[in-house]
C-alpha cells in the first residue's frame, strides 16, 4: 500500500518536473544540401519515427522542415537535427516556438529546455531583454517564439543563441 | 529481323512482369544510370533495386535482370550487394560496367560507397565526393571462351547538386584476376552527367520528383588473355552518350534510358555495340 502511495505521489512530481523543464513546440528548421523527393521522404520518416513528433512536413524548394510536437515531449533540437545529419544533409538556422525556465547564468541570460541552453542573443531589444531578466527569477516557464543560430559550422553543436522574437 | 523482335518482345515482357512484382521488390536510382553519382544512402536506411538491361552486339541482344540490395551505415557510407539473373547472352560480350552501381556482366558484386567530402551550401544545394571500392565473384565459368576468375572495381566521382541542376564526372577501373591462363581485359572508363529539373518538375514534395539526364561514358577496355596469350590488339576505344529520365515518388524510384554509341574502335576480340537499354525500379526503406 505504501508503495501504491509512493508511486500515486511520484506521477505528478514527474509531471511537475517535465512541466518545469519545458519543451519545444514547433520547430521550423532551415536544411541544406536537401535536393530530391527521395531525400525529403527519407527525412520525413526520420523524424516521424521520434516519440513525441506529432507531424513532419519538408518543403524543398524552401528548404524547410516543419515539426509539430505533442505538447508534452522529451525531443531537443539537437536530436532533431542529428537526425537530419544521420539522413546526409547539413541543418542551419531554426524557427523555434517552445517552453522553458527563464536563467541568469554568470550573468547571461538563458532558456533551459529539456537539457539544453538556449543563450539569449545579448544585441535583442532591450525591452525584450528587461522582460527576460524579470522572468529569470521566477520559477514560472514560459513560452517564447525564437530565432535559433547555428553557431558550429558543421551544424552539430548542442549549443544554441536564440533571439526571441516575442513571448506567447 | 525476327530474332530481333523476338528479343524485343521478350524484354518487353519482363518489363511487365517486373511492373507486376512491383509490391513484393523495392529500389534503386538516386541519379544517372550509366554514369557514376555521388549520393549515399542515410545512415540506417536501406534500398532494394532492380535493373532490365539490355546490350546490343552487330546481330544479337542481351538481356539481364539484376538486383541491388544497399545499405547505409553512415550517412557517408554504404554498402551494396548487386547479383544477376542472365536471361539472354550474346556471345562476345563487351566489357564494360554498364550500368553505373552495377555490372552489365554475370558477376555477383559487392561494393562499398564512401561519401568522403560533402559541403552543403545552400537550400538544395552541395558539392561531394564519392570513393567505391568493390569485389567481384564470377557467376558464370566462361565468357566469350574465356575462364572467368574474380575482379575488382575501383572508381571516383564528384558532383554538384541543386534543385535545377545536377552534374557528375568520374572514372573507374575494373580488374579481372587470372583464372588457371585465361584473364578477362581489364577496363578504364570515365562517365558525365548532366542533370536538369525543369522548372514544371520543380514541384514541391510530396508531389512527384522528375529529373532529366545527358549521360556519356566513354570506354577503354583491354584484351582478353586466352591459354597465355593475347592478340596484343591494344585498347578499345567507345563512346556513349544518351538520354535517361528518373521520377522519385515518396519511397518509389523508377528511371529509364538508352546510351547511343557514338564512336567505336574495337580490336578484332569484340563486336561493335549497338544501343545500350535499362529501366530501372527503386524502393527505399
Amino acid at each position: 500500500m505504501k508503495k501504491l502511495k509512493r508511486i500515486i505521489w511520484l506521477v505528478p512530481a514527474l509531471f511537475a518536473a517535465q512541466v518545469a523543464y519545458g519543451q519545444l513546440l514547433k520547430v521550423n528548421q532551415t536544411v541544406f544540401g536537401m535536393d530530391c523527393a527521395t531525400c525529403a521522404h527519407g527525412v520525413q520518416e526520420g523524424l516521424q519515427k521520434i516519440p513525441g513528433v506529432q507531424s513532419a512536413k519538408i518543403s524543398l524548394n524552401d528548404g524547410k522542415v516543419m515539426i509539430l510536437l505533442d505538447p508534452i515531449n522529451h525531443i531537443t533540437l539537437s536530436e532533431i537535427r542529428h537526425d537530419i545529419i544521420s539522413n546526409g544533409f547539413s541543418p542551419r538556422d531554426a524557427e523555434v516556438e517552445m517552453k522553458g525556465i527563464m536563467k541568469e547564468i554568470n550573468g547571461e541570460l538563458a532558456i533551459q529546455v529539456q537539457n539544453e541552453i538556449f543563450w539569449i542573443n545579448p544585441n535583442s531589444a532591450s525591452s525584450t531583454l528587461d522582460l527576460l531578466k524579470k522572468k529569470a527569477y521566477s520559477d514560472d516557464p514560459l513560452t517564447v517564439d525564437g530565432h535559433v543560430k547555428n553557431i558550429s559550422a558543421k551544424g552539430d553543436s548542442d549549443i544554441w543563441q536564440i533571439s526571441v522574437e516575442k513571448e506567447l | 529481323m525476327k530474332k530481333c523482335k523476338d528479343k524485343m518482345k521478350l524484354l518487353l515482357n519482363t518489363i511487365g512482369l517486373m511492373f507486376s512484382f512491383i509490391p513484393l521488390m523495392a529500389q534503386q536510382g538516386h541519379g544517372p544510370i550509366y554514369a557514376l553519382a555521388t549520393p549515399t544512402l542515410g545512415k540506417g536506411a536501406a534500398s532494394f533495386d532492380v535493373a532490365a538491361m539490355s546490350m546490343e552486339s552487330q546481330d544479337q541482344r542481351s538481356l539481364m535482370l539484376r538486383y541491388l540490395w544497399s545499405y547505409g551505415i553512415t550517412q557517408n557510407l554504404q554498402i551494396n550487394l548487386s547479383t544477376p539473373t542472365l536471361i539472354d547472352k550474346i556471345d562476345m560480350p563487351p566489357i564494360t560496367r554498364g550500368n553505373a552501381m552495377m555490372p552489365a556482366n554475370g558477376d555477383i558484386e559487392a561494393s562499398m560507397y564512401y561519401r568522403f567530402f560533402h559541403n552543403d551550401f545552400g537550400i538544395g544545394k552541395r558539392i561531394e565526393s564519392t570513393a567505391i571500392v568493390g569485389g567481384a565473384l564470377p557467376a558464370e565459368k566462361m565468357r566469350d571462351g574465356i575462364r572467368v576468375g574474380n575482379s575488382i572495381h575501383t572508381a571516383l566521382v564528384a558532383g554538384y547538386v541543386s534543385r535545377t541542376w545536377y552534374s557528375w564526372v568520374g572514372g573507374g577501373y575494373h580488374y579481372y584476376f587470372k583464372k588457371d591462363n585465361d584473364q578477362i581485359g581489364n577496363l578504364l572508363y570515365a562517365t558525365f552527367a548532366l542533370g536538369y529539373r525543369p522548372s514544371f518538375f520543380q514541384q514541391d514534395y510530396p508531389k512527384a520528383d522528375w529529373r532529366l539526364f545527358l549521360e556519356s561514358v566513354a570506354e577503354f577496355p583491354g584484351e582478353n588473355i586466352s591459354k597465355g596469350t593475347t592478340d596484343l590488339g591494344g585498347r578499345s576505344k567507345k563512346y556513349f552518350l544518351g538520354p535517361t529520365v528518373l521520377g522519385l515518388y515518396g519511397a518509389w524510384g523508377i528511371s529509364g534510358g538508352l546510351l547511343f554509341p557514338v564512336y567505336q574502335q574495337v580490336t578484332d576480340s569484340f563486336e561493335r555495340e549497338g544501343v545500350r537499354l535499362t529501366i530501372h525500379f527503386s524502393y527505399w526503406f
